[in-house]
Parts: structure tokens; sequence; C-alpha cells
């Protein structure tokens, strides 16, 4: 069998092939163990360095958004409506705006509720909790705006969390908080 | 093509004797070293190996006047840096090989294929409420149904499109989550992928009962 060439996993990973180009590449990843755990392994890296990037970012963004704060003043969103993400990858995407836990609050280990801000009352949530390894610890899907960590699931102390809402709209759309962390009390 | 390489990898492929070139590629590693560093260490090495990797990895990507990278500039499909890790990681591997042979669990020998699809058949077969499938039993009827059940499963695999299978292969085989999904096979979000898996298991399941396989759940 011959194997993926560097172009072919990176033009994968890139979303730049041709339609038959990237139907080629699945079948081949779909069949070949070797080349699937390669690409697996490159996305990580390539992903890693993404979010290494991004913690670099973020207190020079922060500050540039406390300064805007300061600068403009705020305007309410209807209740109600969703919020849209300006200036990102997807423009007009719309995103879950999360209330609890905010971000990195220590939550006691016998578990939390996660509180999110409706985007319509049709809409359905699905709340994902992931270890620091991105396993996934616990999930769970509701109509309301608000979802409890069940008493069964046990969160190991002292420990950082991660955690996001999907949502699921009407139209087929979907939406996402983004990935949020919380630690647990030791 | 020239011109969609970054300046520092067309700058280094051009530059022409040995200042030039040694500049050229100090200008190179000034902007990828980084990027370099962190693909050795990915593949969790101590610092010393880590270090012993990432010379071995420099004096490769010079090798026979740059030819590796030169790769890049006759393909140049990919972003480079995307390009680069590919590369990068592959020299890391072949370090690796080097130093130590083959470790255990190196999946550059072919696993066997049967073996995989029925590890893949049997979580399938969980996912789907399908408990007896692949179950091990003294009772020969027991075996030949798992045996019949197997052989649906695997016609049901088969009649899905390539990126269907690519994604239970992702989830159920090497158990990646959905997030992960969604960045190699490109989903905006894992709710996506949640949604898409849905979509196929129920698909799986119209294809068994197809198959007369009752029990497959609803």
């Amino acid at each position: 069998m011959t194997h993926l060439t560097a172009g072919d996993l990176a033009g994968y990973l890139d979303r730049v092939l041709p339609p038959p180009e990237r139907q080629r590449v699945e079948s081949h990843l779909a069949e070949c163990d070797e080349c699937r755990a390669e690409l697996v392994q490159v996305a990580r890296v390539v992903r890693g360095r993404r979010q290494r990037r991004w913690m670099i970012a973020l207190p020079a963004a922060a500050a540039a958004g406390v300064a805007l704060l300061l600068l403009v003043r705020p305007v309410a969103t209807p209740p109600g409506e969703p919020v849209t993400r300006g200036g990102g990858d997807e423009p007009g995407a719309t995103v879950v705006a999360v209330a609890a836990p905010v971000e990195d609050a220590v939550v006691p280990r016998g578990g939390t509720t996660f509180v999110w801000r409706p985007l319509r009352e049709e809409a359905s949530y699905r709340v994902t909790v992931t270890d620091a390894t991105g396993g996934v610890v616990w999930t769970g899907s509701t109509s309301d705006t608000a979802l409890a960590l069940p008493p069964t699931v046990s969160l190991a102390g002292g420990r950082s969390y991660f955690w996001y809402v999907d949502a699921l709209l009407p139209d087929g759309r979907s939406a996402t908080s983004g990935v949020r962390s919380f630690r647990t009390a030791p | 093509m020239a011109d969609r390489l970054p300046p520092e990898l067309s700058g280094l492929l051009d530059s022409a004797g040995a200042a030039a070139r040694e500049a050229a590629w100090a200008a190179f590693l000034a902007a990828h070293s980084r990027l370099l560093l962190h693909t050795t260490r990915s593949l969790g090495h101590d610092y010393d190996t880590a270090m012993d990797a990432y010379a071995y990895l420099l004096e490769h990507l010079q090798k026979d006047d740059f030819h590796r990278l030169r790769a890049y500039a006759a393909d140049g499909r990919s972003k480079f840096t995307t390009w680069l890790v590919v590369v990068a990681r592959r020299l890391c591997v072949d370090f690796q090989r080097h130093r130590y042979g083959r470790v255990r669990g190196d999946r550059t020998g072919a696993r066997d294929a049967r073996l995989v699809r029925r590890r893949l058949t049997d979580l399938l077969a969980e996912e789907l409420d399908l408990a007896e499938l692949g179950t091990d039993s003294a009772n020969p009827e027991t075996d030949l149904l798992a045996r019949e059940r197997a052989e649906a499963m695997a016609a049901a695999l088969d009649a899905l499109g390539v990126r269907d299978r690519l994604l239970l292969k992702l989830r159920f085989e090497d158990d990646l989550t959905a997030r992960e999904i969604g960045d190699v096979m490109g989903f905006p979000t894992p709710f996506h992928v949640y949604r898409r898996l849905t979509v196929v298991l129920a698909a799986l399941r119209r294809g068994l009962e197809d198959r007369g396989v009752r029990g497959a759940g609803s």
C-alpha cells in the first residue's frame, strides 16, 4: 500500500484539497491505520501550537477588551436573540454565551451547575466536560439553559477541567460556547 | 508557485554561495525553530533526546541542498507550517527508529485488517445494542448467529461512504473525542460530529435490519 505524502496529509488538514483528492485521501485514511494515526498526531501538534498562540495572545486581547469597554458604550443584545460573533473565522456564526462557572472558577469536587444564556426557546443544548487530556468525562443534553453535573460523576480534586455547550437551533444551524475551563477544589 | 512560498523558504532555496546560504538558513530557523522544537517534543522525548532529535531533524532538512524543503516548493497545496510539521515529525520518527529500533506498539507493521474490522464491528455492535454480536461462545448456534451478524455488519459498513467509514474509525477504533474528530475531518463543532454519528449509526441500523438482523435498537 502506498501511504499518503506529506502534501496529502497537510492538504487534508488545511482543507485545501479539491473534492476528488480529498475523497482519495479519506478513502486511504479509512483503511490505513498508520496514516490515520499520523494524521491524528499531526493534528494534535498543529492544534497544540494554535492553543499556545492563543494563550500568549489572550492577556493582550483581554487588556484590549477592557480598554474598549471603557471607551465604547455597551449595546445590550435583546433577550432571546442569538449572540453574533464578529470578525471570526465564521462570520455571522452564533455563539452560546455562558454564565457559570466563570472562566477558571474553582468548583466543589461534588459537582457544579453549568449555566448559559438562552439562544431560542426551541434550541436544544449539549454540555460536554473533558479532562485536561481532552477525554470526555461527562456529557448531558437539555432544552433548558442550566444543567447540573450528576453526583455519579466524580471529578478529581485540584484538577483542571474544560467544558463547552453546543446548541442545535430549530433551523438546523448550531452554535457553540467555545471551550471554558474550571478547576476543582483540592 | 515560487511566489506562494514563504519568504524565508524562498530565500533559502534561492540562496547562492555559502555565506548567503548560511544567512538564509539562520532566517529560516528564526522563523520556524519554535515549531520544529514543538514538533520534536510532541513525540514525548526527555530533554536530551529531544535535542538530539532536533539536531537530526535540522541535519536532514539541510541535506542534499534542502531537497526535502524543495518538495514543498514542488507541491505547495497546504500551508507551509502544516506541511513542515508532517515532514519534521516523520524525520523525528526516523531518528527514533534509528536510535531505538521499532518500538512496541509502533503501527508501521501491517495490522491484521480482519482483526481491526472485528474490533470496529464489536464496538459498533455495542453501540447498536447487538449484545450477542462478536461474543465468543461454546454454543455453535450462537457462534453461527454471531458470525452472520458480523458479516451483516461488515456489509453494512461497506455500504457507507468513505467519509462516514473514516468517521466511525476515528470515533470507535481510535477513540478520538468529537472535538478531535472535528479538527481532523473539518466539522465546524463537536455537535456536528455527534449529529453525523447519529445519522451514520441510524444508517447502519437500517442496513442491518435490511439484512435480517433484528434487535439493532431504534
